[in-house]
């Protein structure tokens, strides 16, 4: 391909937003520990996260055509920088890992129980590595063409279940049971930082936008969009399965979706549902994967496609570290949160008063 | 048949002749007669076709002697207006005439023919003659005439053969390019309408014709194509698929980027969007160029039905797509792999069915695509009169016989027949060529790693797709990169009435159209477009 620059439009990062923080996110019930009062906890998340996005704003508005590797070495200099610089893209390709390692357990659990993880996880790292090696361009065009039809199998899941299933809203009470602590609780930092918090990569994005300045209005829309969406899934999930089942179950969409098995013609809607999470897994690994490798390929000064394929290989790698599915689920909602919080909200307000206080002076 | 057979002869030419003098020299006509005939003799050969004769009148001075090849040119017009002319003219009767004065005589009083030129060298009348012109060569100056005399067996416009349609236009192209460029004009009937001509292969010297809609077509593709035909360097092009693999974006894909038609106004209504059509000598295949994937699913009849069952129609495409592309391999996912995805009495009726097949669902699979591409194959070759009887063992001795020894199960004989079924109902047959074949490796992942390997391997089609280009044109525009005010001809076919923008896939600029794709008649570009 021709070396051209490489630009991304406004549906594109709007698209992109909603698919990515979808992601995983079917997989788990979030805020789990305020049992009926998952949703509200995801409502605090998703506003916390929200001041959070904010700030990532202001940061890029500063200089809306450097990437966060760029104001990384602006802000620390130029060694201390680098090294941070080279910490997020290992970050980056962490939360890559996390994702390929969901979808190998998903993989064993649904879909394929003979076949061994190495090789389903091989064949995903190489879908995403494919896709970057393509460009960005490319990358940025699969939500275009995933998330319509995703959208659209959503719609058909949540029409069925409303009209079929057995959703019972009175699940939801009592309301604030324990009053509002345990909730905000449940919210912080562990909703914000997954997923909400992870719109960090897009300080990695937004640079590449078609246009002057920084895309606010498209990324909002879809945090907003996608914000609506998850609390939305959440409630009814908690409406079908309540409290008791939903908070221990492994995939509770999944087995939402299971209660509809009664009726013979949609006997088994795990295809429909398993595809969703196949396509959402696939699309926040590889925006991973793709900022990782854009990341490390800035602060080398080499191409993209030069480090598609070591990077590729040490996420596949990493995600044969962890024994087995509980010990991978319980860092992925332990110790995995706690370096989030480091890296998606300690270094960035760190940045931010730094300029701050450069402004001022 | 036929051009396999001169296609085998071309190729082999160049082995044969490697010693002869078979290129035509571009040496200067000389002032002797008798030379020149000679010359010409000796370069063309004692090929039968290729006629003589002198003008031996009595009443004329100096010398002539006519050239032409024979079957190229028209007979009548040889005979009533070279022939006769030359003998009887009046002003040729003059004693003394020089044989400059008569040349320039001939070429402005005497030939009755439309087009006459001089020539000066062997290359250029060698040219002539194969065009069908006839020349004429006076004894004593080095200039020959060559008179448009041009004529030849050909082919009448007939019903499209291969695609067909129930209401609109019957006319196709034919072999002959001149035919091709009158039926572009007669249904554009713009000033707009540019005819840019091509002469490529080094010993066909094919007639190739760039037709587009100036201002409507984008001029990076037009000078992308330009380059493309100018650097093709090949010695024989004989049908337009000669010249598709030679243009088309570089990159090795399943998918085809240019699509071909044999229809004038498919080609006219490409032309209208903004694509370029390329008319080629010798076939009635046109190509139109850039095409985006979802113009393949595209029939010209579209738009001549009422838009609602235009866009069902549509629909059933898309579907059938997928269907014609995924079944088998959903069917050997499914029974192999994720049997309690089916309901259990469906599951149990398919069990009994497989009970006594000897071959995992793959293989059987396998088996039972390769009889059908057997059979269709078989079918295109076939002589007509055997046609009942590939039928006949076909359905009964394959289909029938095959489930009752319980070598397959019937529910796989219906997979293969629907899926057979859905791919013939794609227009256009290049796409539905493309997937024949990424069907088998679907079947084959489906058949080692299930519903994963299949999603995985539409992935890697969906990423192949986005990062393919036409002509600069992304492949899968505008659904990615998307442009949601282009979707009123892709999925669905909008009305006429409905259809105000001539969308910026293929042409130069986003403008209101001047004219919807089934009328012709011109209206100022900001008039709005009357109501229906």
């Amino acid at each position: 391909m021709k070396e051209h620059q490489e630009r991304i439009s406004s549906v594109q990062i709007f698209f992109m937003v909603i698919l990515f923080e979808i992601g995983s996110t079917p997989l788990f019930l979030l805020g789990g520990k305020a049992k009926q009062d998952s949703w509200i906890a995801m409502s605090i998340g998703s506003l916390a996260g929200f001041l959070l996005l904010l700030v990532f704003l202001w940061i890029q508005k500063r200089s809306p055509r450097s990437s966060w590797m760029n104001i990384l070495q602006r802000g620390f200099g130029r060694i201390a920088g680098t090294t941070i610089g080279i910490l997020y893209c290992l970050y980056f390709a962490y939360e890559s890992m996390r994702n390929v390692r969901d979808l190998g357990e998903l993989a064993k659990l649904v879909m394929l129980p003979e076949t061994p993880m190495f090789l389903t996880m091989l064949i995903f790292v190489s879908i995403g590595g494919y896709a970057i090696s393509k460009g960005a361009e490319i990358v940025f065009n699969l939500p275009e063409l995933l998330l319509p039809l995703m959208m659209l199998s959503y719609a058909v899941l949540i029409t069925l279940l409303l009209t079929l299933g057995t959703v019972d809203f009175t699940k939801l009470q009592p309301i604030l049971e324990q009053g509002i602590l345990p909730v905000v609780q449940a919210a912080l930092p562990d909703i914000v930082s997954f997923p909400f918090g992870q719109m960090l990569v897009f300080l990695m994005i937004w640079p590449l936008w078609n246009q002057n300045g920084v895309p606010v209005k498209s990324t909002l829309l879809g945090y907003f969009t996608v914000s609506l969406f998850l609390i939305f899934m959440n409630v009814l999930n908690m409406a079908i399965l309540g409290p008791a089942v939903a908070t221990t179950s492994q995939l509770p969409f999944l087995k939402s979706a299971r209660t509809l098995s009664h009726f013979l013609f949609i006997e088994r809607l795990d295809l429909v549902v398993t595809i969703l999470l196949f396509y959402g897994l696939l699309m926040k690994m590889t925006l991973f994967f793709f900022c990782a490798v854009r990341g490390i390929a800035q602060l080398t000064q080499r191409s993209g496609r030069f480090w598609v394929i070591p990077l590729g290989l040490l996420i596949y790698a990493s995600s044969f570290i962890e024994q087995g599915y509980a010990q991978h689920f319980a860092i992925g909602l332990g110790p995995s949160l706690k370096v989030d919080v480091l890296f998606q909200i300690a270094i960035p307000l760190l940045i931010l008063s730094m300029l701050l206080i450069r402004k001022r002076s | 048949m036929k051009p396999l057979f001169s296609f085998s002869n071309t190729k082999k030419k160049p082995k044969h002749e490697q010693g002869n003098t078979s290129v035509p020299s571009s040496r200067a006509l000389t002032h002797s007669l008798a030379f020149n005939l000679q010359h010409l003799r000796d370069t063309i050969g004692q090929s039968s076709d290729v006629i003589f004769r002198r003008v031996n009148e009595p009443g004329i001075k100096p010398e002539v002697a006519l050239v032409y090849i024979s079957g190229l040119v028209n007979q009548d017009t040889l005979n009533q207006d070279v022939l006769l002319t030359l003998t009887k003219h009046p002003a040729l009767q003059e004693p003394d005439l020089s044989p400059e004065s008569m040349l320039a005589k001939m070429k402005d009083e005497v030939l009755a023919i439309g087009k006459v030129s001089e020539c000066k060298t062997f290359e250029v009348l060698h040219a002539m003659l194969f065009e069908g012109h006839t020349i004429i060569l006076i004894d004593g100056t080095n200039h020959a005439l060559s008179a448009d005399t041009a004529g030849w067996e050909k082919r009448s416009i007939s019903e499209p053969s291969s695609q067909g349609v129930t209401r609109g236009p019957k006319e196709s192209f034919t072999e002959d390019l001149r035919t091709g460029t009158s039926l572009m004009r007669r249904r554009i009937k713009s000033a707009d309408l540019r005819i840019e001509e091509y002469k490529i292969g080094q010993r066909t010297h094919t007639d190739i014709a760039l037709v587009y809609l100036k201002g409507i077509a984008s001029n990076k593709v037009l000078g992308e194509i330009r380059e493309r035909l100018n650097a093709i360097n090949t010695d024989a092009i004989l049908e337009s698929n000669y010249i598709e693999e030679l243009i088309q974006d570089g990159s090795l894909t399943p998918f085809p980027t240019i699509q071909n038609t044999e229809r004038p106004d498919a080609l006219a209504g490409g032309v209208l969007e903004g694509q370029v059509g390329i008319l080629i000598d010798g076939t009635p295949f046109a190509l139109l160029a850039p095409s985006t994937f979802f113009s393949f699913f595209q029939s010209s009849e579209d738009y001549y039905q009422r838009f609602d069952i235009s866009s069902f129609l549509r629909m059933i495409r898309f579907t059938s797509f997928f269907v014609s592309m995924m079944l088998p391999a959903l069917y050997i996912a499914i029974t192999t792999f994720h049997q309690e995805m089916l309901p259990t009495t469906l599951l149990v009726s398919l069990a009994a069915q497989r009970e006594g097949v000897p071959f995992p669902a793959l293989i059987e699979a396998l088996m039972m695509e390769l009889t059908f591409d057997v059979l269709r194959e078989a079918g295109v070759r076939m002589p007509r009169a055997i046609g009942p009887a590939i039928s006949i063992v076909g359905a009964l001795v394959l289909g029938q016989a095959a489930v009752q020894a319980g070598l397959v199960s019937a529910a796989m004989v219906i997979v293969v027949s629907f899926t057979a079924i859905c791919n013939l109902v794609i227009p256009a047959q290049v796409i539905a060529n493309s997937i024949r074949l990424i069907r088998f490796l679907m079947m084959l992942i489906a058949g080692f790693l299930g519903l994963f390997g299949m999603m995985s391997f539409l992935i890697v089609l969906l990423i192949h797709m986005a990062g393919l280009r036409s002509f600069g044109v992304p492949y899968l525009s505008p659904v990615a990169p998307l442009t949601f005010r282009y979707w009123k001809d892709i999925f669905i076919r909008a009305p006429h009435s409905m259809m105000k923008i001539r969308p910026q896939i293929f042409a130069a600029e986003e403008a209101r159209r001047q004219s919807s794709p089934s009328s012709k008649h011109a209206n100022s570009s900001h008039h709005k477009q009357p109501e229906r």
